[in-house]
């Protein structure tokens, strides 16, 4: 418990790096900017940052308050914040974060396959792309190899710890990924026709406002983006200083990720409207998929672009930092699990990357398994979500907004901060996974039940059953098994 | 004009803040 008790973040700055690491994933760079051109430009920016007042920093600050005052993870955490009936809901909480993890790992092998084919200059004008993709996608020894590679880097660096391995490789990897974004953005925005992208993101559409998609996609986008609800908060929040800030802290993790966000779009868009053939084929890629933007269509851009030898890779090497450092904090949430039940770091961090090897080999060797995976844990993500909020609730909003976070708060959080976790962000979580599972039936009205298929709405029950039935007849034993809050950890 | 008025909104308001908190973050130190 002593050796523990001196692994925290050394530094603010650590920390926030680290927050900042985790929240700012391949889905900015990815899917944000698709989001962008297709839901409106700058009309989804800005109800995408409304998102981050009404949903998303309300969730980052509960769970760093369940972190730091818990001093355990989400299992502990969700126990000794709301009682020990509801160990289950962070239990859940892991659970889907961990099942995330398992497929993040082989995502994060693709990009840092595709950074090794940029350094070699595979892309060359004139090259297939898409047979490319297809000829790594499809074999099964690669996507093994660059899967165990990124397990294999996050491990090394959760084994050295957070101060001595989290702290140390953010610090310089998360600069770094803004540094890239800013060169990448800079020269997709000199691009000769540059302008029409730059329309596209920030001139807002504002009859797109009239289509509860633009609203419905920028709300859930912030809340897969930021980490709020997927535990990782909650587990940095157990390395910080008895009175670090989380009010300034979430809004800058917001914001961070924010920026990152539309610094990637001004990288992307641009790129993508100044060198396609013609309009069409242009909205045709924003409107396709994210592997299809980023592996098939910007690749075979960059050796169109003056100077693409050097940017993309640039780009991808982003792409690989944003992915890592992301891929780090998910995985220190099952490390931080396995330590609450008595375990080593150094036992935990063998037995969860262990896991996730293995456990992520039916994504890395079956495409349709991980895009699976991908519908049914990202929808969960906002169930993690609704776990937080209740727990606060049953806590006492008002009482986490006075006792946890206002006296150590620079920047204090007034009443609308009860108002929006006690009323307008469960109203949120309910419209939000209604309209997936409407989707879902709407687009199979005759297939939407079956528990087997891709992306339906019977997968999705089928799954969260599974693990619901587990984690909440687990519930006494992991509340058992969970070590208690310690009076070391306490003073 | 449009989009240089547009493209000063959008990214006020989402860098501004970043870059004002991270300023203001970095230059106080959080009590043990």
């Amino acid at each position: 418990m002593a050796n523990e008790r001196r692994d925290e973040f050394a530094s603010r700055w650590g920390f926030l790096a680290a927050a900042i690491g985790m929240a700012v994933g391949t889905g900015n760079i990815w899917r944000f900017p698709r989001m962008v051109a297709l839901y409106g430009g700058g009309a989804y920016i800005l109800v995408y940052t409304l998102a981050l007042f009404l949903w998303s920093a309300p969730l980052l600050m509960s769970e760093m308050a369940i972190g730091r005052s818990t001093r355990l993870g989400p299992v502990g955490g969700f126990r000794d914040f709301v009682g020990r009936r509801s160990t289950w809901m962070g239990a859940w909480m892991v659970a889907v974060c961990m099942l995330i993890t398992f497929y993040y790992a082989v995502v994060t092998g693709w990009c840092m396959k595709y950074t090794f084919l940029a350094f070699q200059g595979a892309f060359k004008p004139g090259v297939d792309t898409q047979a490319l993709w297809n000829k790594f996608l499809y074999s099964p020894w690669q996507n093994l190899f660059f899967q165990f590679l990124a397990i294999f880097i996050t491990g090394i660096i959760l084994y050295k710890g957070i101060k001595g391995g989290v702290e140390k490789v953010s610090k310089f990897m998360v600069p770094a990924l803004f540094f890239f974004l800013i060169v990448a953005a800079l020269r997709a925005v000199t691009l000769h026709g540059a302008n029409l992208g730059l329309e596209y993101i920030f001139i807002p559409e504002w009859s797109k406002l009239k289509d509860p998609a633009t609203w419905l996609q920028a709300f859930t986008q912030s809340a897969w983006s930021t980490g709020a609800g997927w535990g990782l908060m909650l587990t940095y929040a157990v390395y910080v200083k008895k009175r670090e800030d989380i009010s300034q802290n979430c809004f800058i993790v917001g914001f961070g990720d924010q920026t990152a966000a539309l610094l990637a779009a001004m990288a992307v868009i641009p790129t993508i409207f100044a060198l396609s053939p013609d309009i069409e084929a242009a909205r045709g890629v924003m409107a396709g998929n994210n592997t299809g933007l980023t592996f098939i269509s910007l690749a075979g851009l960059f050796p169109q672009m003056p100077g693409g030898w050097a940017v993309a890779p640039i780009f991808f090497l982003a792409m690989v930092f944003a992915a890592l450092t992301s891929l780090i904090a998910q995985v220190e949430v099952g490390i931080r699990t396995l330590m609450d039940f008595g375990l080593s770091r150094q036992k935990s961090t063998i037995l969860t990357t262990g896991a996730c090897f293995i456990l992520g080999l039916p994504s890395a060797l079956i495409p349709a398994f991980l895009n699976n995976q991908d519908w049914v844990w990202g929808v969960a993500l906002l169930v993690s979500g609704f776990f937080t909020l209740l727990a606060v609730r049953r806590y006492g909003a008002d009482r986490v907004r006075q006792e946890i976070i206002n006296p150590s708060a620079d920047i204090k959080m007034r009443k609308w901060w009860t108002v929006v976790i006690t009323y307008i962000s469960p109203v949120i979580f309910i419209i939000l996974t209604g309209w997936w599972f409407y989707v879902a039936i709407k687009d199979n009205p005759k297939t939407w039940w079956q528990p087997f298929s891709v992306a339906t709405a019977g997968t999705i029950i089928f799954q969260w059953g599974i693990v619901l039935i587990i984690v909440i007849l687990a519930n006494n034993f992991l509340a058992k098994k969970t070590r208690l809050k310690t009076e070391e950890a306490e003073s | 004009m449009k989009l240089a008025f547009w493209m000063i909104i959008i990214l006020g308001i989402n860098w501004g803040p970043f870059i004002y908190l991270l300023v203001r973050a970095m230059r106080k130190s959080t009590p043990q």
